[in-house]
C-alpha cells in the first residue's frame, strides 16, 4: 500500500498503513509470514504472547474445529523473555510496526515483562489479561475491574511504550473493565480475545482437547466481538483494535462502524495467511464506494443512529448502551 | 523452495475404495519445488484449511490419496476435472534418510501416502526399496491403480518398488498390520543395510518406532496432527517432544526421525 490509499489509520499515535493487525498467536515471531511473502497489507503484527518464563504449551489436541471458527488451547507455548528479547526480536526485519503481547502469572510478572521490553524495538506493548492470576484463586486478571486497573497501572509504571490492553468478554461487564484499563494509563484497547469454550469428541465423547477448555475465536465470535467495541467505544475516548471474526474487507468496515479505529485478523491468517493484501485492497475499492477520503471517517458512524445515518454519535462516558434484556 | 499459495486446477479425481480416491491436480509452481515427505494446505469448505501429503508430484502435476473422513475430504471428493483449489505449498521437511540404504516403507491405510513417493523415487534409481503397505481389507484402497495413476500423470517411467500387503481382515496378503507384515519378513531373514520409513495411524508409528529402535534401523515417521496455519505460525500442530516440550509437526516435521517423538 502506498501512502495515499486513503486506508491509513493512526492508533495511539501508531501510524499503520492499513487498519490491518495481525492478532497475538496467529503469526508467531512474523517470520512464518515473512519467508510465506505474506506480509504485504498488514499495517502492524502483534507478537505471539510472552512470559517470563518459557512455556511448553497445552497437551495436544490443541487445536479443534468449530461450525465458522475453532477452539484452541496453544497453553502459550513461548520461548520466554530472555530468549525472546536476546535472540528473536533482534533479528526481527520485518517492515512493519510491531506490538509485543504480554502474559503474566502475577501482577509482578506483567510488570518485569514491560519493563524488560521497554527498550527493545517494538512499539507498543499489549497486555493479555486473560490469563489466570494464580495469587488469586486462578480467576483471570481481565475478570474485574479492579484487578485489570491494578495490573494496568503497574505495567504503566514500568514501561514508556504505548499500552495496548487485552480485554476478555469473560467478565461481568467488559465496559467496566474498559473504563478501569483506561483510568490506569491504557493508551489503546484491543478486544476480544478468544471466548472460553469446549467441545466433545463426537467419537469418543470425551473432552476434544488435551487440555479440556479453550478459546473460541473465527466468524463464530464475530457478534460477541462486535457488541463489545460498541459498548467499549460509548464508555471510553480510548482507540479500539476490534477483533474477533474479522475474514472479509466488510467485516472491517462493520467493527470500524462500531467504534473500532481498526481490526485484528487472527483466525483468518490460519485459514488464509495472504488474506491480509486481498482484504487490504478491497478496503480501497469500499472506501470509495463509500465517498470517504479516509476509511477512518466511518469509525463509529453506527453510533449516530440507525441504519443508514452517518456521523460518529456519543463518545466516551456516554449513555450505556447494547444491554437489553432478549 | 519457500511456500506458495497457487491455484491448482483438478486433473482427475478418481475413486480407489469405499472410501478413498486419488485426486491429480495441475500446479507446476508447486509440483516443481516439491520433496517427498513434504505436504500441500488445501483450502476446502471447511474454515480451516486441511493438510494433505504428497503422494507424489512432478511434470507439472501434484498427486494425492486421501480417505473421505469429514466435511473437507467429502468437498475434495467432489471436485472435479477442470475445478479449482487453492493450495500453499509445498510445506514442512522432506524425508533425508541416509542415501546409501536400502529403503523399507511401511504404511497404513491412506498414510501410503505419506511414504509413497520416496519409495517410488527410490525403485527408479535403480536402488531397492520395498513397501509394506497394511490397510483394513483389501476393498479400502486399491493401491495398484493409485500407483499406475499416479506415476503416469507424474512420468515416472521405470522399475517399480516390490510391494508386500496386510489387511486387517486377512482378504489380501497377510491377515494383520503393516508392522506385523514386517516383523514377520524380518524373522524370513533379517535384511542388512536399510532404512525404514513409515506413515499411518499413531499406534502403527509406536510399533513401528519400537520396532526399528529395538533391532538399531534407522526409522523417519512421516507424523499427524490437526493443524491451523501449516507454516510454524499458531503453535497448533504439536506432538511431543522425546526429549521434553513440543515440536511442531508442520514446521520441525512432518517427518521425524523416530527417537525424537514421544509417542
Ligand atoms: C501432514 C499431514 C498429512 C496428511 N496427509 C494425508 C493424506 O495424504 N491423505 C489423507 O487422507 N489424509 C491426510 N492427512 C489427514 C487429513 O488432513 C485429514 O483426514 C483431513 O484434514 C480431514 O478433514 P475433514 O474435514 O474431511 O474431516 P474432519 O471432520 O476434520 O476430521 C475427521 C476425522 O479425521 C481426523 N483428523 C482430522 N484432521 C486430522 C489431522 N490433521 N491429523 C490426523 N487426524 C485428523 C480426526 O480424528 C477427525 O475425527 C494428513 C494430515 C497431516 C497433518
Ligand atoms: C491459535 C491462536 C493463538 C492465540 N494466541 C494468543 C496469545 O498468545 N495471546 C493473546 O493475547 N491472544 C491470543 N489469541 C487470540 C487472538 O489474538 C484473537 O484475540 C482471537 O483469536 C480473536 O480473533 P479472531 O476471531 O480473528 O481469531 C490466539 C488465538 C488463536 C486462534
Ligand atoms: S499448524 Fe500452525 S504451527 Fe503447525
Amino acid at each position: 500500500m502506498n501512502g495515499t490509499s486513503g486506508i491509513e489509520v493512526e492508533v495511539a499515535g501508531l501510524k499503520l498503513r492499513t487498519p490491518l493487525i495481525a492478532c497475538s498467536g496467529c503469526a508467531g515471531f512474523g517470520s512464518e509470514l515473512k519467508r510465506i511473502g505474506a506480509l504485504e497489507g498488514l499495517g502492524a503484527l502483534c507478537l505471539k504472547g510472552l512470559t517470563l518464563e518459557p512455556r511448553s504449551g497445552n497437551t495436544p489436541p490443541r487445536l479443534w474445529e468449530m461450525p465458522s471458527g475453532l477452539l484452541n488451547s496453544i497453553g502459550l507455548e513461548n520461548p520466554g523473555a530472555q530468549k525472546v528479547l536476546g535472540e528473536i526480536l533482534p533479528g526481527l526485519d520485518l517492515g512493519i510496526p510491531l506490538i509485543a503481547n504480554i502474559a503474566g502469572n502475577t501482577y509482578e510478572e506483567f510488570a518485569r515483562l514491560a519493563y524488560l521490553l521497554d527498550s527493545v524495538p517494538v512499539e507498543a506493548i499489549e497486555v493479555n489479561v486473560s490469563c489466570p492470576n494464580v495469587e488469586e484463586g486462578g480467576r483471570i486478571f481481565g475478570a474485574d475491574p479492579e484487578s485489570v486497573y491494578k495490573t494496568v497501572s503497574l505495567v504503566r509504571g514500568s514501561t514508556r511504550k504505548k499500552l495496548f490492553v487485552k480485554l476478555s468478554v469473560a467478565c461481568q461487564d467488559v465496559a467496566d473493565v474498559a473504563m478501569a484499563a483506561e483510568e490506569a494509563g491504557a493508551d489503546a484497547l484491543s478486544l476480544i480475545n478468544t471466548v472460553p469454550a469446549m467441545a466433545i469428541d463426537p467419537i469418543t465423547l470425551k473432552p476434544a482437547l488435551g487440555n479440556v477448555s479453550g478459546g473460541l475465536s473465527g466468524p463464530a465470535i464475530k457478534p460477541i466481538a462486535l457488541l463489545a467495541v460498541w459498548k467499549v467505544y460509548r464508555v471510553t475516548r480510548l482507540p479500539i483494535i476490534g477483533m474477533g471474526g474479522v475474514a472479509t474487507a466488510q467485516d472491517v468496515l462493520e467493527f470500524m462502524a462500531a467504534g473500532a479505529s481498526c481490526v485484528g485478523l487472527g483466525s483468518q491468517l490460519l485459514r488464509d495467511p495472504y488474506s491480509p493484501a486481498r482484504i487490504a485492497g478491497e478496503l480501497v475499492e469500499l472506501r470509495k464506494r463509500l465517498n470517504k477520503d479516509q476509511l477512518k471517517e466511518i469509525v463509529g458512524c453506527a453510533h449516530g443512529g440507525t441504519s443508514g445515518s452517518t456521523g460518529c454519535g456519543s463518545r466516551g462516558r456516554g449513555p450505556r448502551s447494547g444491554t437489553a434484556c432478549t | 523452495m519457500r511456500p506458495i499459495l497457487a491455484r491448482a486446477e483438478v486433473v482427475w479425481n478418481i475413486p480407489l475404495g469405499t472410501h478413498t480416491a486419488a485426486i491429480c491436480f495441475y500446479c507446476p509452481e508447486v509440483a516443481s519445488s516439491a520433496k517427498p515427505g513434504q505436504f500441500v494446505h488445501l483450502q476446502l469448505a471447511p474454515f480451516l484449511p486441511r493438510p494433505f501429503s504428497i503422494a507424489a508430484a512432478g511434470n507439472g502435476r501434484i498427486c494425492l490419496i486421501y480417505q473421505v473422513i469429514g466435511p473437507g475430504t467429502h468437498d475434495l471428493r467432489g471436485r472435479r476435472e477442470g475445478h479449482t483449489v487453492d493450495l500453499l505449498g509445498p510445506l514442512g521437511k522432506p524425508f533425508d534418510p541416509p542415501a546409501q540404504l536400502n529403503l523399507v516403507s511401511v504404511s497404513g491405510g491412506v498414510g501410503l501416502a505419506g511414504v509413497s513417493w520416496l519409495a517410488l523415487k527410490q525403485a527408479l534409481s535403480g536402488r531397492q526399496a520395498l513397501i509394506v503397505h497394511g490397510q483394513r481389507s483389501k476393498h479400502f484402497m486399491d493401491v495398484i491403480t493409485a500407483f499406475e495413476c499416479i506415476r503416469a500423470a507424474t512420468e515416472m517411467k521405470g522399475p517399480m518398488p516390490a510391494m508386500l500387503f496386510a489387511t486387517d481382515d486377512g482378504s489380501e496378503g497377510l491377515k494383520g498390520t503393516a508392522v506385523d507384515l514386517l516383523a514377520s519378513q524380518w524373522r524370513a531373514g533379517p535384511p542388512g543395510g536399510i532404512a525404514v520409513i513409515g506413515c499411518g495411524p499413531r499406534p502403527m508409528l509406536s510399533a513401528l518406532k519400537h520396532f526399528c529402535l529395538e533391532r538399531q534401523v534407522p526409522c523417519f515417521l512421516s507424523m499427524e496432527e490437526r493443524m491451523g496455519c501449516g507454516i510454524g505460525a499458531c503453535l497448533g500442530c504439536a506432538v511431543p517432544s522425546a526429549s521434553g516440550g513440543y515440536f511442531h509437526v508442520c514446521k520441525d516435521g512432518p517427518v521425524f526421525p523416530a527417537e525424537e517423538v514421544l509417542i
